[in-house]
């Protein structure tokens, strides 16, 4: 054979990188997958209720990889979807609002699959997110008034009515900012607009107003009894007299109410 | 970000502000929780070097649910908005990618301390077994031994997590524990 001593060399080297930390029930599996942002990806494998769980520990949607994870963001959505297919990745939020990546087995065979797949999955993610789809402005404007939105939204409605970033689709095509469950069958829609210029906040409109008309025609269209646009009035974007016509649109179109984010204490009655 | 341009284009600056002493101005950092960052509790403190007269700010960051996994940051805005000299507890392994080191050594595991080389490349090191500790003060201590920093009397800050409310330590060593993987 050619290359023999190189070759074996390589195998050896790769697997070299693999390594571990207990962590109590469960051990992170340090793989030899990397991110262009000079991570090597671990996955955290469990045992419970007969099944063996293979997740990546919460650490993509924390952004523990130096990433950014914002399904805002219609290209990256678009191609964490696809990856999110490609490997049958399953997803469900944690204690803190974060969400967790995972796949399952009842199969010990099925273990290093498992790894190898979340493993791949986890690096494509954070690597992908590198990459600049929209201005850094526009996507700091967003990123910011979520994550402020999304924490006072979960300061003043308990826990458990509250979902953010969820669909309500199967298709997984309608996703609001926050859908709160004032009972089994009455839901109040909450969707952000912010934009870092009247452009990109007319578009934060215009997209709230499709997702609310979206919303309507869904399955959980008939328990939806509130929308409710929360308006960033601390965004660049906001120039009322830019944006009124678009606003006054939405609010007709859809039936839809509005709180300015200056006077977010009005949700509290609302929901 | 791996490779940070402009660490490597004030190189001497990015030296200086790193090998040379600075003092902490303030004898305790407390670690609070902040608006919009739910990951993370954090406190701050100004760092006034030696020598220069550039702005440097002492981050501490501890994760809200894991107070063993913290971060110490050190940064300088006239340099660059990434810390110019960090240490984390916990968290990913990363990767020096120099094809002059065989690869399997290229792996750093946590606890680490992270600083950049002349071509702006991010470069880490292990913490000696010796030293490695979950505990934050004596963290701390390391970090500031590491970095050249200290109070003006030789002395080392304090950090306090949470000063107002109950003094509880809330660890999460694994987090696949507290999640329900329907």
């Amino acid at each position: 054979m050619v290359f023999e001593e190189i070759y074996n060399d390589i195998k050896t080297a790769f697997g070299q990188l693999w390594t571990f930390k207990e962590r109590g029930k469960s051990l992170e599996i340090i793989t030899p997958y990397t991110t262009t942002t000079q991570k090597f990806i671990s996955v955290f494998l469990s045992f419970k209720d007969e099944e063996y769980i293979v997740s990546d520990g919460g650490w993509l949607d924390n952004g523990f990889y130096e990433n950014s994870f914002n399904l805002e963001d219609d290209t990256f959505r678009k191609i964490a979807h696809h990856y999110f297919n490609a490997f049958s990745i399953k997803e469900i939020k944690g204690p803190s609002q974060k969400t967790y990546f995972y796949k399952k087995t009842i199969t010990p065979i099925a273990v290093p699959s498992l790894v190898f797949d979340m493993a791949n999955f986890i690096a494509a993610m954070v690597s992908t997110s590198e990459i600049e789809f929209v201005e850094r402005e526009e996507r700091e404007t967003k990123e910011q008034f979520r994550r402020s939105a999304n924490e006072y939204l979960q300061t003043v409605i308990p826990k458990e009515k509250i979902d953010l970033g969820v669909y309500l689709d199967e298709k997984k095509q309608i996703r609001l900012h926050a859908v709160v469950k004032q009972s089994s069958s009455r839901l109040v829609l909450i969707n952000y607009i912010t934009g870092s210029n009247p452009y990109f906040f007319n578009n934060s409109i215009t997209k709230t107003n499709f997702l609310f008309e979206l919303a309507e025609k869904s399955t959980v269209g008939r328990f939806v009894k509130r929308k409710i646009s929360l308006i960033d009035t601390t965004a660049s974007g906001y120039v009322p007299t830019r944006i009124a016509t678009f606003i006054n649109h939405l609010l007709e179109n859809t039936g839809s109410e509005k709180i300015d984010w200056s006077e977010r204490e009005k949700l509290h009655d609302m929901v | 970000m791996s490779i940070v341009p402009a660490i490597r284009s004030k190189y001497g600056f990015y030296r200086k502000l790193l090998r040379e002493h600075k003092y902490v101005l303030r004898d305790t950092v407390d670690v609070v929780k902040m608006p919009g960052n739910s990951t993370f509790l954090e406190g701050k403190t100004a760092v006034s070097h030696s020598d220069l007269d550039a702005e440097i700010t002492l981050t501490v960051r501890v994760k809200c649910n894991d107070h063993d996994f913290f971060r110490f940051e050190l940064r300088c805005l006239e340099l660059s908005e990434e810390p110019f000299f960090e240490f984390h507890s916990d968290g990913c392994t990363h990767r020096n990618a120099d094809e002059s080191i065989p690869l399997a050594q290229q792996r750093v595991t946590t606890p680490h301390f992270s600083q950049y080389n002349q071509q702006g490349a991010n470069v880490t090191y292990p913490v000696p077994e010796t030293t490695e500790d979950t505990d934050i003060t004596r963290s701390l201590v390391y970090f500031c031994q590491e970095a050249k920093l200290n109070l003006r009397d030789d002395e080392f800050p304090m950090i306090r997590v949470l000063p107002n409310a109950l003094p509880l330590h809330v660890t999460q060593k694994d987090p696949n524990s507290t999640v329900l993987f329907l």
